[in-house]
C-alpha cells in the first residue's frame, strides 16, 4: 500500500478530507517538526495519522514509536483510532494484518516512564511505590523538617518569610491569613502544600541543587532540605510523579536505556526511532529534556503538536517557553545544523465561523500577546472551515439566525444565575439543545461557594435541572462519608479525650460533626452501634504498648489490626449496605477507602516497613489506642481533608451523564467541545501568582534557564489570557458569557483588550 | 426571555464517544470469574483492598526468576552473559527483592509463618534455577512479552512471563510460553485446572493474531511442585504442564472468553455484582476477602471481627 492509497481508505471511510496543512503533517519525512495547531484543528487525528503511516507505509518497527499524550483519557482515544484505522487498512492489503500496531508505545509521558522502566526493570525504580498528590503531602508532612510540627523557628521563619507567596494565605484550618511580619511560622499544612511546590519545582524546572546551595542563607536550607526529602523517599522506597521523570532520565543515561533508545538490531530491542508529542504548550523543562534525550539518536525524529495560545499548566511548572522555542531547544541539544520544519494546524473545524473569528480576534485584540516570547513568532490566523454550515447541517442542525456569540447581564451573581438557569430550561424545553449534557459552564474553580459554582448550581437546581459538578469539593459533607469517619473516630477515641486536646479548632469542630453524624445513624442502625461498641470493648482489653492483632480465619493466625480493616467491617452493616447499592454514594466510599489507604502505607519517619495503619496501643496505659497515632490522624489526614477538600471521584470513561448539566474547571474542559458554552468569572484577580514569582526567583538556578524578556506582569496576564481563549474556543454552535453589571464596567480580560465598543458590536446583549 | 433568540437553532444530538474498554487476561476476565462481586467492588467501584498481601509470594517468585534470566542474558550486568546463575546468585536476587517488598510493606498474608514460607519459596528458585535454567535459559526470547488484541468492542491483553525458542528450533522460529505459577498443580478436572489452561489457550490465542501461527507449545510451571525434588534434582512430572493447543480448545476458551466480557457488560450496566454460587466459591479468595463480612455466599461463616 502507499501512502495515497492509505490517505483514501482513510478518507473514504471516515467521510473527511485532509486539507493540505494536515497533509503535509502526516507525510513530514525524517527530523524535527513543529506543528502549531488552533483548536479545533483536528491535531490528534493527524498525529494518529502520521503515526499509522510511519508503521503502515515506512515500515517503522511499532516498538520503536513513542506517542505522549497529557492525559489517560487521550492516550486510550489514539489507541482506539489506530485501531479503528487500522483495520480498515487490513480490509484492503492483508500483508498489513501481521503488523501489531499496539507495540506502539502511547500513554501520557507519566505512564509512559513508569512502564518503560518496568519493562527494563530499571533497580532503582522496581518495587518502588509511586504517590500521587494526597500521598506525597502525606509523605511530606510525615517526613519533611520544613513542615514538622516543632521546628527550628530561628531557621524557617526568615524561610518562609522568603517564600511568603507560597505560605501567605488564608488557611481553612486557622481560619486566618499568614503574613510576613507574623513572629510563628505558618500553620502546618500551609507549609506542606508550599514545600510540595518548592520540591516538584526544584525537580521540573531542573535546579542545580549545589548552585542553590552554595548561595547560602534560605537557598542553603531549601537545597538540604530537599536533598533530604529525596534521601527518606529512597529509604522507603517511594517516588513521586516529579522523581518518576527525573529517575526516567537517569535510566535513559544508563546502559539499559542505552539499549532502549539504540536497539541492539533485534526485533524485540528497535530502538527508539520517532517520538510523536501532543499537548507540546504544557510541557516543563524536565520533560523538554526527556523529550530531547529520546530523539537524541537517529535522525532527531521528534514531532511536537500544541498551541501557545492554549497553555493552561503553568501551576504544574509547564511553561509554554518549551513550545515557542522548540527550534532553538533543538538545536542547542544537536547542533545548528539541525533544521526544524514549522507547520501550522490553522483550519478550525469545531466552532461556528463566528465563534472562531471572535476567538482570534479576542487573543489579538491584546497589546501583550505580542510582545516577542508570547507566542510562536509568525503564527498565522485561526481561520474557519468554509463548509461548516453544510457540514454541520448534514448533521441534522438548523442555523437559522441566532446569536453566535452573546452575553447575559445581571445585576448582581444571583441575578445572573437566575437567568441563565432559566435560558438553559427554555433552551431545553423548546428542543434547542436535545440533553442537558450538551451545555457546559466553565469556571475558574469549581468549588460551591459564593464566588463559583454556588449561585449557578443553586439556580440549576431551583430550575430542578440536574448538575454534574464531581469536583465541587463537598465530598467531606456527604453523610456516608461523615459515617464511615465519625464511626472509626468513635471506636479509636472512644471518649475523645484525643479529640478533646487537638489545638486547631477546624480539624476538632470537623472531627465533632462527623461523630455527630455517627451518632444520629446509629441511634437507627443497632448492629452498626453494636459493631462500634463492640469494638470498643474489645480494645478496652488490650495490654500497653501492643500492636493490635485480630485472630483470623482458617490458616491465617493473626494479622496487624488496620484502620482500613475497621472501615470495611463497619461498611459490612446498615446503613453502609444501603449505601453501597446507590452508584453516587458506592463510589464515594470506594473513594474514602483509597484514602485511607494512602493514609495506612504512610511509613513513619525514621522506620522503614512501617506503615500508619497499623494500630497500637498506649505505652503504658491498656485498652487505649496510641494517643500519638491518633493526634497523627487528626492532624495529617484530617487536616489536610479539611483544608484541601476533597472531590467526587469521576468516572473515566464519561464526559458528562446524559440527563445532566456539567460544571467544569476550564482546565477540566481542556481537549473537549460541547454545542452551547457559558463562561463566568470574566474579571480575573490579576495579581502575579505564587506559581510565577516562584518560577522567577529560581530561574537563577536553573540549568538552561529560558530566555524570554517578559515580566512577570506580561506573563500573568496571558495566562489569563490563554485561560479564557482555551474556554472560549469549547463552543461549536454558541459561547454566551455571563456577567454581573459590575464586571461588565470593570472590563476585565475576559471581555478583550479592546474598547467596550468592540466588544458591544461583535457580541450581542442578551434580553 | 434570552432563550427565545436561539429559535432559529437546532443542536442535533451529539454522539457520544465511546472508549473501547481494557481486559486484561489475569486482573479482569479471571477476577471477574473467580468472583464477580469482589470484581465489581474493587476493578469497578474503586474500592482499595485493606491488604496486599496476596501479591507477595508471586511477586517475589517472578521477580526472582526474572532476573535469573536477564542474568543469563547479561541485561543487569554484561559480565554474566552466558552464565548460569548459582545458588548463591539466586540468593541475592532473592534477598534484594525481598527487602525492596518489605520496605514497602507488601508481606506475607500469614505472618506467623512468614519466615518458613520466605524459605521454601528460596528453596523452590534454586531447585528451579538448577533443574530448569541450563535447558531454558539460552532459549529465552523475551520475558514479560506482552499480547494484545483488538476484539471490536473492546481490547484484550495479556503478559506472559517467557517467550522461548522451541528446542530444536531455529531462533525466531515459533516459540513456546511459560507461566509461573506460584502454586501447585491442581486436580484435572477442577475449576482451578480448567481455568489456568483457559488462560494458557487465550494467550496462544493472542500469540498467533500477533505472529500469524500458533506457538509451538503452552506451559504452566507449577514452582510449589519442586518441594519432592530436593533430593533427586529432578524435575517431579507435576510440575510442568503443557496445554494442548488444539484449534478447537482454543475456539471454545475464546468463546467462554467473549462470554464472560459480556456478562461483565452486563454487570456493569445494571451495575449488580452477584456472588457466584456455592460450588464455584474459592476458598482461598474468600478467606481474604475484605468484603466477606456481609458476602451473601457466606451467610454467618465469617463472625465479625473487632480489632
Ligand atoms: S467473600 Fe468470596 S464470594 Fe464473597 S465477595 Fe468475597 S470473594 Fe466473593
Amino acid at each position: 500500500m502507499n501512502l495515497q492509497e492509505m490517505l483514501a481508505v482513510i478518507e473514504e471511510k471516515s467521510g473527511r478530507e485532509l486539507n493540505e496543512e494536515q497533509k503535509a503533517v502526516v507525510t513530514h519525512g525524517p527530523g524535527p517538526l513543529w506543528v502549531i495547531a488552533g483548536p479545533g484543528s483536528g491535531k490528534s487525528e493527524v498525529l494518529v495519522l502520521r503515526c499509522l503511516k510511519l508503521v503502515c507505509i515506512d515500515n517503522v518497527t511499532p516498538k520503536s514509536i513513542i506517542l505522549t499524550t497529557f492525559t489517560k483519557k487521550a492516550a486510550k482515544n489514539i489507541q482506539d483510532r489506530l485501531a479503528i484505522y487500522k483495520s480498515y487498512l487490513d480490509q484492503v492489503d492483508k500483508d498489513l494484518r501481521n503488523v501489531d500496531l499496539f507495540q506502539v508505545r502511547v500513554g501520557t509521558l507519566h505512564s509512559l516512564c513508569n512502564d518503560i522502566m518496568q519493562e527494563y526493570r530499571y533497580v532503582d525504580y522496581q518495587n518502588y511505590r509511586l504517590l500521587d498528590d494526597i500521598d506525597q503531602s502525606l509523605f511530606i508532612y510525615e517526613h519533611s523538617d520544613l513542615a514538622s510540627s516543632q521546628p527550628s523557628r530561628h531557621l524557617y521563619l526568615p524561610f518562609w518569610r522568603h517564600f511568603h507567596m507560597l505560605v501567605g494565605k488564608y488557611s481553612v484550618l486557622t481560619g486566618y491569613k499568614w503574613g510576613r511580619s507574623q513572629n510563628y511560622l505558618p500553620n502546618r499544612w500551609l507549609r506542606v502544600n508550599a514545600t510540595v511546590s518548592l520540591f516538584n519545582r526544584i525537580v521540573q524546572d531542573r535546579i542545580d541543587i549545589s548552585q542553590m546551595r552554595s548561595e547560602g542563607g534560605i537557598w542553603e536550607t531549601l537545597a538540604n532540605e530537599y536533598e533530604a526529602y529525596q534521601n527518606s523517599l529512597e529509604l522507603n522506597r517511594s517516588c513521586d510523579f516529579a522523581h518518576l521523570q527525573l529517575k526516567f532520565l537517569c535510566f535513559l543515561n544508563s546502559p539499559s536505556g542505552s539499549l532502549f533508545l539504540k536497539g541492539d538490531g533485534s526485533l524485540y530491542q528497535p530502538g527508539i526511532h520517532h517520538v510523536l508529542v501532543d499537548e507540546y504548550q504544557d510541557t516543563n523543562p524536565i520533560q523538554e529534556e526527556i523529550y530531547l534525550q529520546l530523539a537524541k539518536y537517529l535522525r532527531h525524529n521528534l514531532c511536537v503538536v500544541g498551541d501557545d495560545d492554549q497553555a493552561l499548566y503553568r501551576f504544574r511548572g509547564g511553561t509554554v517557553d518549551c513550545m515557542v522555542n522548540f527550534d532553538s531547544a533543538c538545536q542547542s541539544a544537536w547542533g545548528d545544523q539541525v533544521k526544524v520544519t514549522q507547520r501550522p494546524l490553522s483550519i478550525n473545524y469545531r466552532s461556528h465561523p463566528k465563534i472562531v473569528n471572535w476567538c482570534d480576534e479576542y487573543i489579538r485584540s491584546f497589546s501583550v500577546m505580542s510582545k516577542p516570547g508570547a507566542r510562536v513568532p509568525n503564527k498565522s490566523s485561526l481561520s474557519s472551515d468554509q463548509y461548516w454550515n453544510t457540514r454541520r447541517r448534514s448533521q441534522g442542525a438548523e442555523l437559522d439566525n441566532y446569536p453566535v456569540v452573546s452575553y447575559l447581564v445581571g445585576q448582581s451573581s444571583e441575578e445572573v444565575a437566575n437567568r441563565f438557569a432559566e435560558m438553559v430550561t427554555g433552551l431545553l424545553a423548546n428542543g434547542i439543545i436535545k440533553d442537558l449534557s450538551q451545555c457546559v459552564l466553565l469556571l475558574k474553580s469549581t468549588r460551591s461557594t459564593d464566588n463559583f459554582a454556588g449561585p449557578y448550581q443553586a439556580a440549576l437546581e431551583q430550575q430542578e435541572i440536574s448538575v454534574y459538578n464531581p469536583r465541587s469539593r463537598t465530598f467531606l459533607q456527604e453523610t456516608e462519608i461523615q459515617t464511615a469517619l465519625g464511626a472509626l473516630v468513635r471506636i479509636l477515641d472512644p471518649d475523645q479525650t484525643v479529640l478533646s486536646r487537638v489545638r486547631t479548632q477546624n480539624v476538632r469542630r470537623t472531627i465533632e460533626g462527623w461523630t455527630q453524624t455517627y451518632t444520629e445513624l446509629a441511634d437507627r442502625n443497632d448492629d452498626l452501634l453494636n459493631y462500634v461498641n463492640r469494638a470498643i470493648n474489645r480494645i478496652e482489653q488490650i495490654p500497653a504498648n501492643t500492636t493490635v492483632t485480630q485472630l483470623a480465619t482458617q490458616g491465617v493466625t493473626e494479622i496487624p489490626a488496620t484502620i482500613q480493616e475497621i472501615f470495611y467491617h463497619m461498611i459490612s452493616l446498615e446503613p453502609f449496605t444501603t449505601w453501597q447499592q446507590d452508584a453516587e454514594r458506592t463510589v464515594r466510599l470506594g473513594k474514602l477507602s483509597q484514602v485511607l489507604e494512602s493514609y495506612c502505607l504512610l511509613p513513619f519517619s525514621g522506620n522503614e516497613g512501617s506503615s500508619r495503619g497499623n494500630l497500637r496501643t498506649e505505652r503504658t496505659r491498656r485498652g487505649r489506642i496510641n494517643s500519638g497515632q491518633l493526634n497523627h490522624l487528626y492532624y495529617s489526614l484530617v487536616g489536610l481533608l479539611v483544608s484541601e477538600g476533597l472531590n467526587d471521584p469521576e468516572d473515566e470513561e464519561i464526559i458528562c451523564p446524559p440527563g445532566q448539566f456539567p460544571i467544569m474547571t476550564v482546565h477540566q474542559a481542556k481537549g473537549l467541545e460541547f454545542p452551547f458554552v457559558f463562561v463566568s468569572n470574566l474579571v480575573p484577580d490579576r495579581r502575579v501568582g505564587a506559581e510565577l514569582q516562584l518560577e522567577d526567583t529560581m530561574r537563577q538556578f536553573q540549568t538552561n534557564p529560558s530566555l524570554s524578556g517578559l515580566t512577570n506582569r506580561d506573563r500573568a496576564d496571558q495566562d489569563w489570557i490563554r485561560f479564557f481563549y482555551v474556554a472560549y474556543s469549547r463552543a461549536i454552535y454558541s459561547l454566551v458569557l455571563l456577567t454581573t453589571t459590575n464586571e461588565f464596567e470593570k472590563q476585565g480580560i475576559g471581555f478583550g483588550g479592546y474598547v467596550r465598543k468592540w466588544f458591544t458590536d461583535e457580541v450581542q446583549q442578551l434580553t | 426571555m434570552p432563550w427565545q433568540k436561539f429559535l432559529g437553532l437546532k443542536v442535533p444530538s451529539s454522539q457520544s464517544a465511546f472508549l473501547k474498554r481494557r481486559y486484561s487476561v489475569t486482573t479482569d476476565i479471571r477476577s471477574f470469574q473467580l468472583c464477580s462481586r469482589q470484581y465489581g467492588h474493587f476493578a469497578v467501584r474503586g474500592y482499595a483492598p485493606a491488604h496486599s498481601v496476596q501479591i507477595y509470594y508471586g511477586t517475589l517468585i517472578h521477580q526472582v526468576l526474572d532476573r535469573a534470566h536477564a542474568h543469563y542474558a547479561g541485561l543487569r550486568d554484561p559480565e554474566t552473559e552466558g552464565q548460569f546463575p548459582t545458588n548463591q546468585d539466586i540468593e541475592n536476587y532473592f534477598d534484594e527483592v525481598d527487602q525492596a517488598l518489605r520496605v514497602r510493606g507488601v508481606q506475607s498474608v500469614r505472618s506467623s509463618t512468614q519466615a518458613a514460607e520466605r524459605k521454601a519459596a528460596l528453596r523452590r528458585l534454586k531447585l528451579f534455577n538448577q533443574i530448569e535454567g541450563p535447558e531454558l535459559y539460552p532459549r529465552v526470547r523475551d520475558t514479560e512479552y506482552r499480547l494484545q488484541s483488538d476484539q471490536g468492542d473492546y481490547l484484550l491483553y495479556g503478559t506472559v512471563d517467557v517467550l522461548a525458542d522451541s528446542p530444536g528450533w531455529l531462533p525466531g522460529m515459533k516459540g513456546e510460553i511459560w507461566d509461573y505459577k506460584g502454586a501447585n498443580r491442581p486436580e484435572p478436572n477442577t475449576e482451578k485446572f480448567h481455568q489456568y489452561e483457559f488462560q494458557m489457550l487465550v494467550y496462544a490465542e493472542l500469540y498467533r493474531e500477533r505472529n500469524g501461527y500458533y506457538p509451538e507449545r503452552a506451559i504452566l510451571y507449577f514452582l510449589n511442585e519442586l518441594d519432592t525434588a530436593e533430593e533427586s534434582q529432578i524435575r517431579p512430572p507435576e510440575a510442568l504442564l503443557e496445554v494442548p493447543l488444539d484449534p478447537k480448545r482454543i475456539e471454545v476458551a475464546l468463546y467462554i472468553f467473549k462470554s464472560t466480557v459480556s456478562d461483565i457488560e452486563k454487570c456493569r450496566r445494571k451495575d449488580e455484582w452477584p456472588e457466584p454460587q456455592a460450588e464455584l466459591l474459592d476458598k482461598n479468595t474468600c478467606d481474604i476477602c475484605d468484603i466477606r463480612w456481609n458476602c451473601p455466599a457466606h451467610v454467618g461463616k465469617y463472625p465479625m471481627r473487632y480489632p
